[in-house]
């Protein structure tokens, strides 16, 4: 109450230009584009004249649930796998090394760079890493490992869409996880930086104190040094989640294998590839907005809370 | 002793002793596989590539004809070109938004003014919004601009003029500098707002407008978690691929960034796909100069002040 009438007239000037930029730029690049896909979900438009776009209600929906119920429930079903993935195997192993790491076992640095080395690599580039070295059926690592690269024996890792985990007529397939793996592989170290920058930053004192109380190692971490790295584990949530659901690139630069489909591949396919759709492809675009609102919900009342007790 | 949920942390701890006592060379030399393998692919003739698995190298296949063809002028895309243009796009695309978010930042975080809270929130909810959702407007609106034509009156009013500047850089690092503005804001305001109170009010006392708080106060202490960001972003936009795929893409090849680059030497039928590994390599230098140059930075700024909290 009082705060806004204190501000001079220059204060106001900065205020505005201050918080009105970005303002600006967020609702002209980010806004106004994301409501003009909501309402070229309605349109048949094919992307070039706009004299032949015409409103059609939700037919590009009720063709999502029905013609192309495949691709759409594969591909929310394997983002879902990806942040399954991410989230439960590769960011405890982030946390696990950078736990390790961070008692100054010998050789620290090295490691550490060496964890980090897959985050600077473009996830574009991790892909054919993988398929030359991991993957190839004739030379790769698995099937050397395996014994199985004669000819007509080998396993290809990436063509095989039979599922590991099926669940109905969907399920894990066999080659998406085959491209979880560098994902994941890339994941672990993006934690372990993370995570290890907010150990570095935990009270010694505080891990004292509970080692004098007779905390075994594992209630240490639980009890005392998780719960003070909130803010750490904060950002995390969120850089999972993004990646999570952008991921793209590695599949698309590996021609898309059948069985791998994500949200983000339908959409730019049906907006980018030969017979363009943009309505359709703007649908597929607000089914993915709207599994993004659920985090955005689950932020929503985070922030809440925390503006309530300010 | 007294923790309700006993199974749950039972099986961590189980989890927790059975990884930790796996060896970290173990662990380590699992995770060098794959990029060993690249660069020891990097140094072999194409038919060495081909013919065997990368521990097998033999010393007639060595070579670094890779490293100069992939710099040629002659090659699909040389990635001399296309390393800078993803300079061009990267370094606006990190300062650019850190700039902008620092002032926000500040003035959501200090600045009381009606609707404040309100404002902030749409403004980190972006973050949800996932990047494909928007591309295509976007595209068509570097190309004709956003015009909105009034029903009845038959009146045309131009919000954005037709920029035409699809297949330039600036789309690019322009798309990236809207959509990192909700992280880079939320980072940063984490930190400012966790500044101590006091010398705010001793500077407001002092006759210190909120320009000069920030220009001489805030900013000075805000350089390790401004440093953090700018790492973030950075590799963000120079590993991007799916946005210079949509804003450049086959419109001008010569715009092409390193990402792109470096996936069409990989198309072409697996013509060239031997100078992947060396590609690779050329495009991961810089983030790996940039990460280990600014490293101290990263650690104490990510985190700096809220830690305490």
């Amino acid at each position: 109450m009082a705060g806004s009438s204190l501000l001079s007239k220059s204060d106001r000037r900065v205020m505005y230009g201050m918080v009105g930029v970005p303002t600006l730029l967020h609702v002209g690049l980010v806004w106004i584009p994301a409501i003009a896909t909501i309402l070229l979900s309605f349109t048949n438009w094919n992307g070039f004249r706009f004299d032949t776009m015409k409103f059609v209600g939700l037919q590009n929906y009720i063709q999502l649930f029905t013609v192309f119920e495949k691709d759409l429930y594969e591909a929310l079903l394997n983002n879902l796998w990806v942040l399954v993935f991410l989230f439960l195997v590769a960011t405890p192993m982030g946390i696990l090394i950078a736990y390790l790491l961070d008692k100054n076992l010998r050789g620290t640095a090295f490691y550490q760079s060496l964890f980090y080395f897959p985050v600077v690599l473009s996830l574009a580039v991790v892909g054919f890493i993988w398929k030359s070295v991991i993957y190839s059926p004739r030379q790769g690592v698995l099937n050397v490992i395996l014994g199985r690269t004669a000819e007509g024996d080998q396993i290809s890792w990436l063509g095989d869409s039979s599922f590991l985990i099926p669940l109905g007529d969907y399920g894990l397939s066999k080659n998406f996880l085959a491209l979880i793996a560098p994902m994941v592989w890339r994941h672990v170290g993006y934690i372990m930086v993370l995570y290890l920058a907010g150990l570095k930053s935990v009270d010694p004192s505080m891990k004292e104190a509970a080692a004098i109380d007779g905390a075994s190692e594992w209630q240490l971490f639980r009890q005392v040094i998780f719960p003070s790295l909130k803010p750490v584990n904060v950002v995390i949530m969120v850089i999972t989640v993004i990646e999570a659901l952008r991921i793209f690139d590695i599949i698309d630069v590996l021609n898309n294998p059948v069985g791998t489909d994500v949200l983000s591949i339908l959409v730019t396919e049906s907006i980018l590839g030969e017979s363009s759709n943009v309505g359709r492809g703007s649908a597929y675009g607000v089914i993915l907005l709207l599994s993004c609102l659920l985090f955005v919900v689950w932020y929503l009342r985070n922030e809440f809370r925390g503006l309530e007790e300010e | 002793m007294s923790t309700p949920s006993t199974g749950s942390r039972g099986l961590g701890a189980r989890l927790y002793r059975g990884l930790s006592s796996v060896p970290m060379w173990a662990f380590a030399l699992v995770w060098l596989l794959p990029s060993l393998g690249l660069f020891v692919n990097s140094f072999r003739t194409r038919d060495g590539q081909r013919g065997s698995g990368f521990w097998r190298t033999v010393p007639d296949q060595f070579t670094i004809e890779n490293y100069q063809t992939v710099f040629e002028a002659n090659t699909v895309n040389s990635l001399g070109v296309s390393l800078l243009n993803s300079l061009a796009i990267s370094i606006p695309a990190t300062i650019i938004p850190i700039s902008i978010a620092a002032f926000a930042a500040y003035g959501f975080a200090w600045i009381d003014f009606k609707g404040r809270k309100w404002l902030f929130i749409i403004t980190v909810s972006i973050l949800a919004i996932p990047l494909q959702v928007a591309l295509i407007p976007l595209l068509k609106m570097y190309v004709g601009g956003a015009h909105l034509t009034l029903p009845f009156i038959g009146k045309t009013l131009t919000f954005i003029p037709a920029w035409g500047i699809n297949g330039t850089s600036t789309a690019v690092w322009l798309t990236h500098t809207g959509f990192a503005m909700p992280f880079a804001i939320f980072l940063l305001h984490n930190y400012i707002s966790s500044l101590p109170k006091d010398i705010f009010e001793s500077a407001r006392i002092d006759g210190a407008d909120h320009f000069t708080i920030f220009w001489r106060l805030v900013l000075p202490l805000s350089i390790p978690v401004l440093a953090a960001f700018a790492i973030f972003q950075f590799l963000w936009t120079w590993n991007d691929f799916l946005i210079a795929l949509t804003m450049i893409g086959s419109a001008n090849p010569d715009a092409l960034p390193t990402t792109v680059a470096i996936a069409n030497l990989a198309g072409d039928f697996g013509r060239n796909e031997h100078l992947l590994p060396a590609g690779a390599f050329v495009q991961a230098f810089v983030p790996l100069v940039v990460f280990f140059a600014l490293q101290r930075y990263f650690v104490r700024g990510l985190l700096a002040g809220s830690i305490k909290g």
